[in-house]
């Protein structure tokens, strides 16, 4: 692949794209916005109608210093809660466990119990500001959401009420960021979709899966293959949902995607336009729905934090801006930029607020939210709409030859794409085939670090200090009930989400969780090397 | 072919790369691993290990290199656990280098606690393959 005439995935790039690029039929490819198969975006007044959400990532330290990190992004102009967990929180250990101590508060707010949530979201209005709940790995994610739910509930809000999205994305486990004793991909599919079914049958207004192309993306995966494993991911989560006896309508109206914001600005562009486009024709030609709201492949975008650079980090806020821009253009509903410290650390209050500003930058300033698909029709943009498309749709083909998404995952095929790709992308920065500003060209000039984040200082101690009341006070032998409950319902096979619910009703920890899945689902040797 | 040919300091000599403590980004790792295999060194992928475990892993493969992998902020903490454990199980002579998001100014602690390279974000690898290469002449005595 020659990268100076092709574009970041290899599509081969005219220097001037004309219109017989573009093959005939153009028309009945993209339609009108609003309109099958929603290639030109979601809505026929598309910003004017409805401006993305702008959802910017949250998560340090204990639950009381995100719960005031929370309320400076909502009184900024954040129009939604993107919650993030710390590592040992996603992975469903306890803070006071040994081999998690380290990582406490790092990377996410630390949650153990359903107390935490109560301090996590006090004096939130859940009922009318949407949480994404950015828990990847399904052990966590089915915990975070179960200690979510009825902390809500103790507030007085209503479970029907409550919106916003679960990540809870069996990849994430199982090949992008690998936990400690990662479950089998069988089984934490398997949890993902008993989320899935809980929510669409008592949580109405709850995305309960976020296939979570982002981190593909940023594992390695480059524009086709980050399409691909969603729709790949997608289909696996909808049929399951519809063999569970969910009608399609239903199950396809609440499943969403979370893609990430690259630096090739019209490949970006085109990526959401043919996601949007292969999603609507594979859902009506699957399934026959023709219900548009369950046509719609509806997605969430995060600027790509693997292409921000440590060096002249001040940088990184052109980047992101840039990147966001390429997601509005590409018709995102929602949007988080990222900081520029985040090569280095979590985000600054400055870094937040000035990623939350640009945001506001593209929405009132750019004009690009006036007009609905601002580049469609563009030969070049359509021409790598259809590209995209058929070379991700082969990749999916090729998926499905593999015996579908976890069976692919369980080969090992999934880690060695990612890994192969990622080792190709350093090495061609390393080579100077790819220039990096700041990384292999104009190093020269002052590099004015950031100052870094710093997590507040005993969040180890407190945490592990409520957590140990918690324990203390609770009624030990109702826990232990609770905890066999729900050892039963993953040996049952039935779903495992009544059974945490009641379980965080006892007071059980996320880590006693998290042991109880391993030791019944499994624990899997990843083929990751 | 990667970014250096096989350097002979590293020739047939075993690596273990790992990631410590709840963070679970491999990227960074395993692009490392990729190298210091390209570069001729038989590398083994230990995924997440904890101090004790990894010493006990490299006492029964002798590597003469143990790169630790980290991206949460955790580096403090489990780099000197692993020093401690090191020391303790008598394993003086292994090069152990650490990479990802560090700070700059944790670069002499790290250093302090016996470590004996830091690479952190930016770092080539082709730096990092020949600084790893020098500090396993200079500890082995063998070109």
């Amino acid at each position: 692949m020659n990268r100076e005439t092709t574009s970041a995935s290899g599509v081969p790039l005219p220097v001037c794209a004309g219109p017989e690029l573009v093959a005939p039929g153009l028309d009945e490819r993209v339609g009108r916005p609003g309109e099958f198969p929603f290639t030109r975006g979601v809505r026929a007044g598309m910003y004017r109608e409805r401006p993305w959400t702008i959802r910017q990532l949250a998560g340090f330290g204990t639950a009381q210093d995100t719960n005031a990190r929370y309320r400076m992004l909502l009184d900024g102009g954040s129009t939604g809660i993107n919650g993030v967990f710390d590592y040992p929180s996603l992975r469903a250990f306890d803070s006071d466990e040994p081999r998690a101590r380290a990582d406490v508060g790092r990377g996410g707010v630390a949650v153990d119990v359903r107390d935490d949530f109560d301090v996590l979201f006090k004096a939130i209005p859940l009922d009318r500001v949407s949480v994404s709940l950015v828990s990847s790995q399904p052990i966590g994610a089915v915990a975070h959401l179960a200690m979510f739910v009825r902390s809500a509930e103790q507030q007085g809000f209503d479970r029907r009420s409550l919106s916003g999205t679960s990540q809870n994305d069996f990849l994430m486990e199982t090949a992008i960021t690998i936990a400690p004793e990662a479950l089998p991909p069988a089984g934490s599919f398997r949890l993902a979709c008993d989320l899935a079914d809980f929510a669409l049958r008592e949580l109405p207004r709850w995305n309960p899966v976020s296939v979570s192309g982002y981190n593909y993306r940023e594992a390695g995966a480059d524009a086709v293959l980050e399409m691909a494993l969603c729709l790949a991911h997608g289909r696996a989560v909808a049929r399951e949902l519809v063999r569970r006896g969910h009608r399609p309508e239903a199950v396809l109206a609440r499943v969403s995607f979370f893609l990430s914001a690259h630096n090739d600005f019209f490949e970006e562009v085109a990526k959401y336009r043919a996601l949007r486009r292969m999603w609507a024709r594979w859902v009506r030609d699957e399934f026959g729905v023709t219900d548009p709201r369950a046509q719609l492949f509806r997605y969430h975008v995060q600027t790509s934090g693997v292409t921000n650079s440590a060096r002249h980090a001040h940088v990184n806020i052109a980047r992101s801006a840039l990147q966001g821009l390429a997601a509005v253009c590409g018709g995102t509903q929602s949007l988080h930029l990222n900081g520029y410290d985040e090569a280095v650390c979590i985000p600054s209050e400055h870094a937040a607020m000035t990623a939350l500003r640009t945001q506001y930058v593209l929405l009132h300033e750019t004009g690009v939210a006036k007009v609905a698909d601002p580049l469609g029709g563009s030969h070049l943009v359509e021409y790598l709409t259809d590209e995209l498309e058929e070379r991700a749709a082969r990749v999916v083909r090729k998926i499905d030859d593999l015996g579908g998404v976890v069976a692919a995952t369980e080969s090992g095929w999934v880690h060695s794409e990612l890994a192969g790709t990622a080792y190709a992308d350093q090495l061609a920065i390393e080579t100077g085939e790819a220039l990096v500003v700041g990384v292999n060209t104009h190093l020269d000039g002052d590099d004015e670090q950031p100052a870094l984040f710093e997590l507040p200082d005993g969040s180890l101690e407190r945490q592990t200090a409520r957590l140990a009341a918690v324990r203390a006070r609770r009624d030990r032998a109702a826990a232990a009930a609770a905890l066999d409950a729900v050892a039963r319902a993953c040996r049952d096979g039935s779903n495992t989400m009544p059974a945490v619910l009641a379980a965080v009703d006892a007071d059980v920890t996320l880590g006693e969780l998290g042991r109880v899945f391993r030791d019944e689902l499994g624990r899997w040797e990843f083929p990751l090397w | 072919m990667g970014v250096s040919a096989v350097v002979a300091a590293l020739r047939g000599r075993k690596a273990i790369v790992t990631k410590l403590g709840m963070d679970a980004h491999w990227r960074g790792a395993i692009v490392v691993a990729n190298a210091l295999r390209d570069a001729g060194m038989d590398v083994v992928y230990l995924g997440h290990t904890v101090a004790a475990e990894l010493a006990a892993v490299a006492v029964q493969e002798d590597p003469v290199l143990v790169g630790l992998s980290t991206l949460s902020g955790n580096h403090l903490t489990e780099c000197a656990s692993v020093m401690a454990a090191f020391r303790e199980a008598g394993l003086d002579d292994v090069v152990v280098v650490a990479g990802g998001t560090i700070p700059p100014a944790d670069r002499a602690k790290l250093l302090a606690l016996g470590v004996d390279q830091v690479f952190g974000v930016g770092s080539p690898l082709t730096s990092i393959v020949d600084e790893v290469a020098a500090l396993v002449t200079s500890r082995t005595g063998t070109p």
